[in-house]
């Protein structure tokens, strides 16, 4: 179920109970309730945090330019996005080919 | 690359698509949006965290309420210190500015070159929907 669909099922739950104050409906709500929240989990910018998101991007991009240049590219860093890019994806491919 | 001339009259040359921009440059585009998302440095960015926060409490969510209250002190830091995420996203993508080139992309020179410019955040916005469409690699 996708995003829209669970906020119309929801709109609706809330409706349906305003309507007819069945508590039925109240479960239907927390359980969209949590669906939302979950994915509306904050990202972590402390900087105490192992799980800090900014540390991980940051990580991320080392990583693929380590895994570039291991790979006999030379200043990953320098390269344009869409190079950058293209030459994950061949060495991905690469990679499962193998 | 694209050419706009904004009221002030300066003229500012932008990096449009991924073939033109460095890899390096947009890794730092993504980390000020990235933070824009999760922090936000305005008072609506303040009220959102309010919001999520009063819902993470509501579902006794104890520990995503405690990072949400982080972000929300964070949000309260950059507006009081007149950082704005957005803008510096935006400064990650001006080429140049009247054919002198942008070198330095810290924070500190990036927010200086902003200020100098006089751009309202109307403008930032819609220089970035415009990159934006331009910037996806599918």
């Amino acid at each position: 179920m996708n995003y829209l669909e669970k906020l119309k099922k929801y709109l609706k739950a809330q409706i349906n109970f305003e309507l007819t104050q069945d508590p039925a409906y109240i479960a239907e709500i927390i359980k969209c309730r949590d669906y939302f929240l979950e994915s509306s989990k904050p990202k972590s910018f402390n900087p105490f945090d192992k799980n800090n998101d900014l540390i991980r991007l940051e990580q991320e991009f080392e990583s693929m330019c380590a895994a570039l240049e291991e790979n006999g590219v030379k200043d990953a860093r320098e390269m344009m996005v869409y190079e950058f890019y293209s030459r994950v994806a061949y060495f991905e491919k690469k990679a499962k080919n193998q | 690359m694209i050419t706009k001339t904004i009221k002030s009259g300066e003229t500012l040359i932008f990096y449009s698509s991924i073939k033109e921009m460095p890899i390096k440059l947009y890794n730092l585009t993504q980390r000020y949006l990235l933070q824009d998302m999760g922090i936000g440095s305005d008072m609506p960015a303040i009220d959102d965290h309010f919001k999520a926060l009063d819902g993470f409490l509501s579902a006794n969510k104890i520990q995503e309420a405690i990072s949400e209250r982080e972000n929300q002190r964070f949000a309260f830091y950059t507006m009081l210190q007149e950082v704005n995420y957005k803008s510096l996203a935006f400064g990650c993508h001006v080429f140049s500015i009247n054919g002198r080139l942008i070198e330095d992309r810290s924070e500190e020179s990036l927010s200086e070159m902003l200020s100098g410019l006089g751009i309202t955040i109307e403008d930032v916005d819609e220089v970035l929907l415009d990159l934006k469409k331009n910037f996806n690699m599918n």
